[in-house]
């Protein structure tokens, strides 16, 4: 177990530039989540610390050993790939075991480790087997036995799950998370799921275009996202986003003008307000409520809308509202009915209103500092 | 038959053929070769290993002998000198063109696409180039007094650099590379070797490329130094392409003829000592015009082919045709 260290990390394949001024310590334990789209850089820089990649410029430090130029077979990292990379030529058994007999262990110390994996992973009955003869799930728990019995300083997963179906993903969502409850080991996991990275991480470091856009746990990343682009890669169904401005109105009322409605600016925004702003507001689906119960509650905002469409999802409905030049999408209980067409009045929670500079994307709240909402 | 069929003349019948034959028609062309060019050699061939047969007098001439071709080529010492011959010359050229072909390949595949696409098209010129073209070349580089190899070893007893290891050059010259019993498997051998090694390559270039790279990436996370990932995951993935290869190279080196028939200029060397069983047969048959012990010996090469393979396939068929 280690804590590692990128150190302005830099990496070019030819004039493209992947990965741009990248610096983060990963504690020792820790899960650490690398989400972005593909081609954010996310994955190189995983084949970076493994050592399958060499970076432009910058320093890795594995505890704290800088092993910049150190050959994979020397960094004691232990990888789980997407293609789960089995040796197809091996057994169960001699898959798992491969890394041991390539340290030349004890034959017996070998045996017993692997049986201790593959024990762990339900594995225990199919040691004779080829990887050809095991299915999705099987073969990623090998993958992941092949991993653990290195006790390596770091374990390092690239999108280990997206070959699986959506059963068989949270099935093995959840043992990659008490596995690393159990073992403990410092774990950075590459994944574009952000399903995966809310409920594995510890935190989670979000990328765009080779650059972090946000660091934070899963909680910080969804309440408080940084910027307009976290606030729409995470959430599902994304953050309802329209533009605004930001005003000054007759008693130092600070208010935001948005397709003919205002809306009071809530007040943790009210430090950065100085100056007349043309802002993103941004508020999720499930911070719009049609109930009336909650209407007298200080941090809900009515408006009328004008109900669009609506899509039944079974336990709640998706409920698409219009008002001015302003369509939102609003998360309703799904034993309500509505009809497209007809008035709707709807409450917006300030307090999870996120309003962003529309010229720089970053939030006026200030990073990781506003009130819980 | 109750109903009356029209009658036809044959034109009209070959072109309203009856129902179902189009494709046999179809295949005619092929069907009609094959068994002109292709099956009645064949079992021509049987039918004469059975019989005593001088082509140039006539069919007539033909007499039924019972096995006695296969007891008079069996209890011919030439045969077993051939046989030999063919055997060191398969195994020696044979293993070393594999075990040259595949780490040249590894290598390639290592150098990247533009480089590897260079080389393997100059490794495999000397598969495609004529084998009396280059066996020529070669007969003249053997030659003993103007030939490029012996003046190399000429040259290099003459450096400074290397004269102390080629010292004993002098005293053995003129190496006569094609005349010497000793020298003239070895020589063949080396231009067999220098042919068909190319084609190992490209072969085992495409299989390697066939091994998807995170294998060798999980094997370097593993801790395996390179020549261990070429031992235990390169290796045991080509083993459907070497015992394809190797197979081929049973069947095409039994039957040498080519390189050793013109390197001795159709003598198979002083004393028999680079006669193959191919170019034993062909002198069987076209120069004492015995055809019935020709092809006896002919389906005794067939046979000894078949053994070899079928014992190659025994030992080495399940892994080398995939079954994992």
């Amino acid at each position: 177990m280690s804590r590692v260290q990128y150190k302005n990390i830099r990496k070019s394949f030819g004039d493209t530039e992947v990965v741009r001024d990248f610096s983060m310590t990963i504690e020792d334990g820790e899960f650490m989540v690398l989400l972005g789209e593909s081609g954010c850089g996310k994955s190189t820089l995983l084949r970076i610390l493994a050592g399958l990649e060499t970076q432009t410029s910058g320093d890795i430090y594995i505890g704290e050993r800088c092993v910049n130029g150190l050959d994979a077979k020397d960094r004691n990292l232990a990888m789980v790939f997407q293609s789960y990379a089995l040796y197809p030529h091996m057994t169960v058994y001699e898959n798992i075991a491969f890394a041991l007999k390539m340290k030349k262990l004890p034959r017996t110390e070998i045996d017993e480790k692997v049986q201790w994996a593959a024990k762990m992973l339900k594995l225990d009955t199919l040691l004779d087997r080829k990887p050809k003869a095991l299915s999705g799930g099987q073969r990623q728990r090998v993958a992941m036995g092949r991993a653990m019995v290195r006790t390596p300083e770091v374990f390092l997963f690239d999108e280990p799950l997206s070959n699986l179906d959506a059963k068989l993903r949270t099935e093995m969502r959840h043992e990659i998370k008490s596995l690393h409850r159990k073992l403990g080991t410092t774990t950075i996991y590459v994944t574009h799921d952000q399903v995966e990275a809310m409920t594995l991480a510890d935190r989670i470091v979000i990328m765009n275009k080779g650059v972090i856009s946000q660091v934070g746990t899963p909680e910080e990343v969804f309440h408080h996202p940084a910027n307009l682009f976290v606030a729409q890669f995470i959430g599902s169904p994304a953050m309802n986003i329209f533009d605004g401005v930001l005003t000054r109105q007759a008693g130092n009322q600070w208010v935001i003008e948005s397709g003919g409605s205002t809306l009071p600016l809530p007040p943790r925004f009210h430090a950065q307000a100085t100056e007349t702003l043309a802002v993103k507001v941004g508020i999720r689906p499930s911070d719009i409520h049609v109930l009336e119960g909650a209407s007298h509650a200080e941090h809900l905002h009515p408006v009328d809308f004008k109900v669009e469409d609506q899509e039944l999802l079974g336990a709640a409905i998706n409920l698409t509202l219009h008002t001015g030049d302003v369509t939102l999408l609003a998360e309703a209980p799904g034993d309500m009915k509505f009809a497209p067409g007809t008035a709707q009045r709807a409450w917006l929670n300030l307090d999870a209103l996120h309003v962003f500079d529309a010229r720089t994307g970053e939030t006026l709240s200030g990073r990781n500092t506003a009130a819980a909402a | 038959m109750t109903h009356e069929t029209p009658k036809q003349g044959w034109l009209a019948r070959l072109f309203n053929p009856p129902r179902g034959s189009a494709p046999y028609l179809f295949l005619m062309p092929y069907i009609v070769l094959f068994l002109v060019f292709g099956l009645f050699p064949l079992l021509f061939s049987i039918y004469l290993s059975f019989h005593i047969w001088n082509p140039i007098k006539g069919l007539d001439s033909m007499e039924y002998t019972g096995f006695e071709n296969y007891v008079l080529a069996w209890g011919d010492p030439v045969l077993w000198k051939a046989l030999y011959n063919t055997v060191w010359l398969a195994i020696t050229s044979g293993l070393a063109q594999h075990l040259v072909a595949i780490p040249t390949a590894c290598v390639l595949v290592a150098l990247g696409s533009r480089l590897r696409h260079w080389l393997t098209s100059a490794y495999f010129l000397p598969y495609v180039t004529s084998t009396v073209a280059v066996s020529l070349v070669f007969f003249s580089m053997y030659s003993p007094n103007t030939g490029i190899i012996n003046k190399l070893l000429i040259a290099l007893s003459e450096s400074d650099l290397f004269g102390w290891a080629f010292s004993w050059v002098p005293d053995v010259m003129p190496l006569r590379w094609l005349e010497d019993t000793f020298l003239v498997k070895p020589a063949v051998a080396f231009l067999v070797f220098w042919k068909y090694t190319g084609f190992n390559i490209v072969l085992y270039t495409t299989g390697l490329m066939t091994i998807p790279r995170d294998l060798y990436e999980a094997a370097r996370v593993d801790g395996a130094s390179a020549f261990r990932r070429f031992w235990h995951i390169s290796l045991p993935l080509l083993r459907p392409f070497i015992f394809f290869a190797v197979t081929l190279t049973i069947i095409g080196n039994l039957q040498l003829f080519e390189e050793p028939f013109i390197l001795t200029r159709g003598t198979g060397g002083v004393g028999h000592s680079a006669e193959t069983i191919s170019m034993y047969l062909f002198r069987i048959g076209w120069e004492y015009l015995d055809m019935g012990v020709a092809s006896a010996i002919s389906w005794m090469l067939f046979i000894l082919i078949g053994i070899l393979t079928a014992i190659h396939f025994k030992l080495f068929g399940r892994q080398g045709l995939g079954e994992h």
